[in-house]
């Protein structure tokens, strides 16, 4: 490779990056139109000072180490934690790169990280990144800073969809790996064996972290539009088989909404959230309606 | 398994036909990157097994439909032992009778009749005498021990289009035995058993030997319909541009049919129309065709349906004539007075403005004006009341006759008989005697009474062709024309010209003669109002038409004649002819040659062998032969009979054949006393219905699993 040659790469790379930097803040900024401000900023509080009693108060916030030493009831205060780690891992198997020649589905995914990344930087956060790619893991530490949204999505912007899906053991190693509670958000398709899948969700959730999950499905695969008798080959050494369309259509699409279905139960049972974003549907407004149903529940869950 | 048609085998190969077409498909389909292809394969794994039972079976039915076909067009069948024919042991002579009729030529027959003699002639010993007898061909075979002839006469015997007399070839097969004066005689009489072939004749005489049946008609009986012969009558005397076609149509089956027909001119055709028929019927159907002017043309009715004998389902006929004629009327009486000329009346009789069905052309110069006139171009000449200047307008004139052309001489004042007779010499039908005022039947010399026309022809079927649109009294009216003034002929020995016409009191009037190629009528009066009152009667329009289109051979020849087929024909030379040359219409060629009977010249066919036209020339004749310049046409079609394929019963012919035993043995075995004993034969049990209907519940087991699987 001569010098030119690495020069032009390095320059498309500059201008992918900046490219999904600014879609990344195009989807994020549209996402925050109409949204109010929560109340609750991270996912952990932090005590803060006592107040002397007062009827109405809740019984269950009176400091009982205190009452014992002063025998007087007091009530803890607690302050909002400013700061939240957050984990966007964003899936780039072979699966993500569907359809072949736009890989609208991938590139749709990172643009959503991207959208993501900024959000949690922008109020604060500190926002870390994993690549399952290639059935590997790359990694990025949390940091917070509106400089840590270009390595973000530097790396964001340098991925491209390839190889097998293991998502089981790649997030029982990012568990292993997020020593802190966080927020892990994980992109993907989730095409991979459900008994993994579920394994390595309960895994995360076992460790107190919060969890999210968005399913990102392009249309044709949740519609199945095709007629013509073809061969159906995977992105990740699955095999090929001869299939006619109009005999197996009915079935596929049975098989693919039990397994959403599934996945959206297992979210409930984790108290995970669930979001599926179509490939054909604007990014700021899935993320826009996400982020007002997360808000809402978790208010409800604040008050229970 | 033995096949009649074994080259349809080949159709087998057929079968890799769906086999390559599954493969061909699954090459052609394109392949698909898809990311839920996990749970493409789930799905897919569920209907696999399901799906790809369904693809198979649905080839191998595929792959059976193709092997039936080919199959049931192979024709199957298998051969069977029955007993067969035994002549029994010690010497013998056999004649074997092999029936070579029309009935014969549907489904193969024959050639099993062929099997069946050969089949017999194997089982002669070398001393045994062995004869073959062709009913309708006419072909005998005598007794003899050489066998190599028999078999080759059996190789190259085809059936023929002729309703076969089998009591007289039996009949003649005893006289044959007879001369021979063998001991043990036996004939093999190899037929369908068609009842026809034995109808009218009388009983066989006494036989001291056996007569074996080989029985080859189907036990069933096959549905067949025919034509009869196609009648032609004119459907009026003016309109002679419409011809009615009757024709006879025959339901031999035991169902009705609707018979859908066509009839065909000069291979196009130009009716259509149905009859109902009633089992076992005959109905009539009627087409009324307009023709063109040159409508000259073989014609045909076919029957449409479809039947066991193909044959017998045309009927031909023809038309002949047509044309425009081109005529010369040299008058000899070219007055300065128009209306006084000769050809005044000639001209306007010849084509009348009015009359725009008129095909005749005249044109009219004086007998000065001849010489200039090319007579090549005109196809007719009328001499009105002419001189006849010199020798060489007669040579010009009979030169003329002698390419072909047609001359009509009317005689007049002008005329000279010595003249005429020494210029014209051998051209004249008759030489001319001399002049006769009518005075006939008068009381006295002075009560002048012409002669009037003897009609005694009308109606009669055997009327010069000149004379045919007089059919019934009161058609043109001849009747009341009378002739005051005529030419005497000299009676001759050996007369070389026919009298068309005649008068009352038997002097000729209208005399013809061939000369050359071509012919000459002669009217012994004048053909202007001089003579006679001819011309202003309407019989004179006809008549003169019909002379002009006679003599250029143009003439519309409608319910002519007809034949059937195995008839024998004979026809009269005209005078001056040396022989004849017949065409059919399917390219057979025949030169005949002259015979004397009683007398008179004639040609001869002694047997009309194949249904279709048949076109006659005297010779010398016309050059090249076309139909339209034929002397003479026949249309042959077979005998409707033959297309009755109902069978004979075994009573029946025990009654007509007399002899010391009968034996008949059919596909099903020997049917009558005394069974066939010792040997068996091999008979053919064709089956390939069974692979139709099996195609058929393929076809319908194919749509079963196409509704069920889902699959195409």
């Amino acid at each position: 490779m001569n010098r030119w040659q690495s020069q032009d790469q390095a320059l498309d790379l500059i201008s992918r990056v900046r490219n999904l930097e600014l879609k990344a803040r195009e989807v994020a900024e549209g996402a925050l139109i109409g949204l109010h401000r929560s109340r609750h900023r991270g996912s952990s509080i932090e005590f803060s000072e006592h107040k002397a009693y007062s009827p109405g108060d809740e019984i269950r916030l009176i400091d009982w180490k205190l009452y014992g030493k002063t025998d007087r009831f007091f009530i803890k205060q607690f302050e909002d934690e400013t700061r939240i780690s957050a984990y966007i891992l964003l899936d780039a198997s072979g699966s993500m790169a569907y359809p072949e020649d736009r890989l609208v589905k991938f590139e749709y995914s990172r643009v959503l990280a991207g959208a993501l990344c900024y959000l949690l930087l922008g109020q604060g956060d500190s926002v870390g990144a994993g690549l399952i790619n290639r059935g590997d893991f790359k990694w990025l530490p949390a940091r917070s800073g509106e400089r840590h949204f270009s390595e973000l999505a530097e790396v964001l912007a340098r991925a491209e969809p390839e190889g097998e899906t293991r998502l089981g053991p790649l997030i029982s190693e990012l568990a292993n790996r997020v020593k802190k509670r966080s927020l892990i958000i994980l992109i993907s398709d989730f095409f991979d064996p459900e008994s993994q899948v579920e394994t390595s969700l309960k895994l995360l959730r076992h460790h107190r972290n919060e969890l999210a999950l968005f399913q990102v499905l392009a249309r044709e695969e949740m519609e199945f539009p095709f007629e013509r008798m073809s061969w159906f080959e995977g992105f990740e050494n699955e095999g090929r088989v001869l299939i006619d369309p109009a005999q197996l259509k009915k079935k596929y699409l049975r098989t693919l909404k039990s397994w959403r279905k599934r996945l959206e139960l297992l979210s409930q049972e984790l108290a995970a959230d669930y979001q599926l974003f179509c490939t054909d549907q604007a990014p700021g407004q899935l993320l826009s309606s996400y982020l007002l149903r997360r808000g809402q529940t978790r208010r409800r869950r604040g008050r229970a | 398994m033995n096949f009649g048609s074994p080259l349809y085998l080949l159709g087998l190969i057929g079968m890799a036909i769906p086999v390559i077409i599954h493969f061909w498909k699954m090459r052609r389909a394109k392949t698909v990157r898809f990311g839920a292809i996990r749970y493409l394969l789930q799905s897919e794994e569920v209907t696999r097994r399901r799906r790809k039972f369904w693809e198979y079976l649905l080839l191998l039915v595929r792959m059976l439909l193709i092997a039936a076909v080919s199959l049931a067009l192979a024709r199957p069948f298998r051969l069977e032992s029955v007993p067969a024919l035994s002549f029994g042991s010690g010497q013998k002579s056999l004649v074997v009778v092999l029936d070579d009729s029309l009935s014969m030529q549907r489904g193969g027959l024959f050639a099993e009749a062929r099997g069946a003699a050969f089949s017999a002639l194997n089982q002669l010993t070398d001393l045994d005498q062995a004869g073959l007898i062709l009913p309708c061909r006419g072909m005998e075979t005598e007794l003899g021990r050489e066998r190599e002839r028999i078999r080759k006469s059996i190789r190259d015997a085809q059936p023929t289009f002729e309703r076969a007399n089998m009591v007289s070839a039996i009949a003649r097969a005893q006289e044959m035995l007879g001369r021979a004066g063998a001991k043990s005689k036996k004939i093999l009489v190899i037929t369908d058993l068609q009842k026809a072939g034995f109808a009218d004749a009388p009983a066989l005489g006494d036989f001291d030997g056996e007569i074996y049946f080989y029985d080859l008609g189907k036990s069933s009986l096959e549905a067949n319909y025919a034509l009869g012969p196609v009648e032609l009558s004119r459907e009026s005397l003016a309109g002679e541009q419409s011809v009615k076609a009757r024709v006879s149509v025959y339901d031999f089956a035991d169902e009705p049919v609707e018979a859908r027909l066509a009839l065909s001119l000069g291979g196009q055709a130009v009716a259509r129309g149905s009859v109902l028929l009633k089992r076992w019927s005959v109905a009539e159907k009627n087409f009324v065709v307009n023709l063109r002017e040159d409508a000259g043309a073989e014609g045909k009715v076919e029957l449409e349906n479809p039947d066991a004998l193909a044959l017998d389902n045309q009927s031909y006929f023809h038309l002949r004539g047509g044309g425009r004629v081109r005529t010369l009327v040299v008058d000899g009486d070219w007055s300065t007075e128009v209306t006084s000329r000769e050809s005044f009346y000639l001209e306007r009789a010849l084509n009348p403005r009015l009359y725009a069905l008129s095909r005749i052309d005249p044109e009219v110069v004086s007998e000065n004006g001849l010489e200039q006139v090319q007579l090549d171009n005109f196809q007719v000449i009328v001499l009105a009341d002419c001189f006849l200047k010199n020798q060489a307008q007669a040579s010009r004139l009979k030169d003329f006759v002698a390419n072909g052309g047609g001359l009509l001489i009317a005689l007049g004042e002008k005329v000279n008989a010595d003249r005429y007779n020494s210029l014209f010499s051998d051209l004249l039908p008759r030489e001319l005697r001399e002049v006769k005022v009518s005075f006939a039947g008068a009381a006295s010399a002075r009560e002048f009474q012409p002669v009037r026309l003897d009609t005694s022809f009308i109606g009669s079927s055997e009327r010069h062709p000149v004379l045919k649109p007089f059919g019934s009294a009161g058609e043109g009216d001849p009747a009341h024309a009378g002739f005051s003034k005529f030419f005497l002929l000299y009676q001759e020995l050996a007369p070389k010209g026919q009298v068309i016409l005649k008068l009352t009191d038997g002097t000729p009037m209208m005399v013809e003669k061939a000369h050359g190629r071509g012919n000459v009528i002669m009217f012994a009066s004048s053909i202007g109002p001089g003579w006679n009152d001819l011309c202003i009667h309407p019989a004179f329009l006809p008549l003169l038409h019909q002379t002009i289109l006679y003599l250029a051979r143009s003439l519309f020849e409608v319910g002519g004649q007809g034949a059937e087929v195995g008839e024998q024909v004979e026809l009269a030379l005209p005078s001056g002819k040396s022989g004849a040359f017949a065409r059919t219409s399917r390219g057979t060629e025949m030169s005949l040659a002259p015979e004397k009977q009683a007398g008179q010249n004639l040609v001869r066919i002694s047997r009309l062998t194949e249904p279709g036209i048949y076109y006659f020339w005297y010779l010398p004749g016309p050059e090249p032969r076309t139909m339209d310049n034929a002397d003479f046409i026949l249309a042959v079609n077979p005998d409707p009979r033959e297309s009755d394929f109902r069978k004979i019963s075994a009573a029946e012919l025990k009654k007509i054949t007399p002899a010391a035993a009968v034996y008949i043995s059919s596909e099903k075995g020997v049917k009558s006393e005394p069974g066939a004993r010792g040997k068996t034969s091999s008979v053919k049990r064709p089956y390939h219905a069974s692979f139709l209907l099996a195609l058929v519940l393929l076809a319908g087991v194919e749509l079963l699993i196409l509704a069920r699987s889902g699959l195409e």
